[in-house]
């Protein structure tokens, strides 16, 4: 009751003071799209900043021999040499927003800082779906037989191993196995007990089966940090989850690169054309990225 | 091609052919990705093949534009993704391509490659070379209306009006061949 006395009394102060921008921030309560807030550009790829200018090869020198000394005779040398690739194709990403300067000076639609807010979020979005697409693109049974399990329902304590032994090979060690926590879950149901070969002897980690008891999580497993992501969904009339749900990664190294190529660079005019004035804002940056290792990651897919 | 007046629309399409700049192209479909999923929410541009391709070909099209330090190569070579750091797969250097000295928007005349993004310009003045439109004495006159090509070779290539859709007017010939056109709404 209090609260809403004292909401009135400043929607009455704002309506007095004429002051309808304020008032229209004030009335109007939106219940803002979402947007995922874990970064998982970075969980999965390294990151530079490029400018205009800067070379887009990567060049590996290969390294030197050693001989045998003989002495007294001219030993064989040997020149250096490099192998180059050609990487990134550079790609861009643009968000353009619009709106009439009446729906601004209502309040119809936001402020305009929740909106440029909005906009970083979708480009930041954009990128994140990104690398989704490249799990599911690049991480399959034809391309990356050794790092890739399609399971086909919840996540086994074999698949889980194999994984982490996998990526335990090839890089130098897991860093942490990540996944949703619908997908994750599973996991408390054989995490915390361990069974010798004949399956007749179990041991129990009570600190374990107490974790599970309190946040249906498990820390650890086989070694390895678990890391278990509350699922995100985009907003409330479409309610897609932003992430998914059917596979869990193995993540041992960096798997690739995304760099920026030069700043987010941003434009808003007014078009002075239409009456009330049409305002635009949009913002935009230049962007590649490569999977340049992926034996790094090893990806349980196909869960359900 | 140069751009004399352009209007509200220019739109960012995908080629699904080899182009020459300055053609009239119309909007498709393609099959083209980059990077993951980009290029896909953008539409094709073709060249015309058949009456009605052509009287909805109300575009014209140039290169797109270009920060990258020069020269440029085209096709520029890339790895999708590589198992192991990136040097398991054969190098895709040195290679082979057309290099450019100068931005090829700003020059006149050249192919922009297939499955690349381009630039379609809507309604606007635009002056083309010879030999982007195909010539008739009454090309020369302002006000002729223009079609636009569609059997080889001259697909894409303006043309004055012969029963097919009408997508822009003459607005002046140069004595060099130059022709100056608007594209009409």
């Amino acid at each position: 009751m209090d609260t809403n006395k004292e909401l009135n009394q400043a929607v009455a102060e704002l309506m007095k003071s004429g002051d309808r921008q304020a008032l229209a921030e004030m009335i109007v309560e939106y219940i803002q799209p979402n947007h995922i807030t874990i970064d998982f550009v970075s969980m999965l790829l390294n990151s530079r900043s490029l400018k205009p200018g800067d070379s887009l090869v990567k060049k590996l020198r290969k390294g030197l021999e050693v001989h045998t000394l003989v002495p007294g005779s001219i030993h064989l040398a040997h020149e250096i040499t490099v192998s180059d690739r050609v990487n990134y194709v550079l790609d861009g990403s643009d968000v353009k927003a619009t709106w009439n300067e009446w729906e601004m000076e209502n309040g119809e639609i936001g402020t305009v800082d929740e909106i440029r807010t909005e906009m970083m979020a979708k480009l930041k979005d954009h990128w994140q779906n990104k690398v989704f697409t490249a799990l599911s693109t690049v991480w399959t049974a034809v391309n990356t037989p050794s790092n890739f399990i399609n399971v086909g329902g919840a996540i086994t304590a074999t698949a889980l191993e194999d994984a982490i032994d996998r990526i335990n090979e090839t890089t130098g060690g897991v860093r942490a196995v990540v996944g949703s926590r619908a997908a994750m879950t599973p996991i408390t149901k054989f995490g915390a007990f361990w069974s010798d070969t004949s399956g007749t002897k179990t041991a129990v980690s009570d600190p374990a089966v107490e974790e599970i008891r309190q946040t249906g999580m498990l820390g650890r497993y086989y070694g390895t940090s678990l890391v278990t992501l509350n699922q995100i969904y985009d907003n409330l009339e479409d309610y897609q989850p932003l992430i998914p749900t059917d596979k869990i990664l193995v993540i041992g190294e960096n798997v690739g690169e995304f760099v920026t190529f030069g700043d987010v660079k941003t434009k808003q005019y007014s078009d002075m054309r239409p009456t009330p004035p049409q305002w635009f804002m949009e913002l935009w940056q230049q962007y590649s990225l490569m999977i340049w290792n992926a034996q790094g990651l090893y990806v349980i897919g196909g869960l359900s | 091609m140069e751009i004399n007046h352009y209007g509200d629309t220019i739109l960012g399409v995908v080629t699904t052919s080899e182009i020459v700049e300055g053609r009239m192209v119309c909007l498709t479909s393609h099959t083209a990705s980059r990077d993951y999923g980009s290029l896909t929410d953008v539409p094709g541009a073709k060249l015309p093949a058949s009456a009605a391709e052509a009287a909805r070909s109300r575009y014209v099209i140039t290169f797109e534009q270009d920060n990258r330090s020069l020269p440029l190569y085209q096709p520029q070579p890339a790895f999708d993704w590589a198992l192991r750091y990136g040097w398991d797969q054969a190098a895709n250097a040195p290679f082979s391509a057309t290099v450019y000295l100068t931005h090829p928007g700003v020059q006149e005349g050249l192919t922009i490659p297939s499955g690349v993004g381009a630039l379609a310009f809507g309604e606007g003045l635009y002056t083309v070379p010879s030999g982007c439109y195909v010539y008739a004495a009454t090309i020369e006159v302002p006000g002729t209306q223009l079609e636009v090509a569609f059997t080889d070779p001259d697909k894409g290539k303006l043309q004055v009006y012969n029963a097919g859709g009408i997508v822009a007017e003459v607005h002046r010939y140069y004595s060099d061949g130059r022709l100056t056109f608007k594209i009409l709404h």
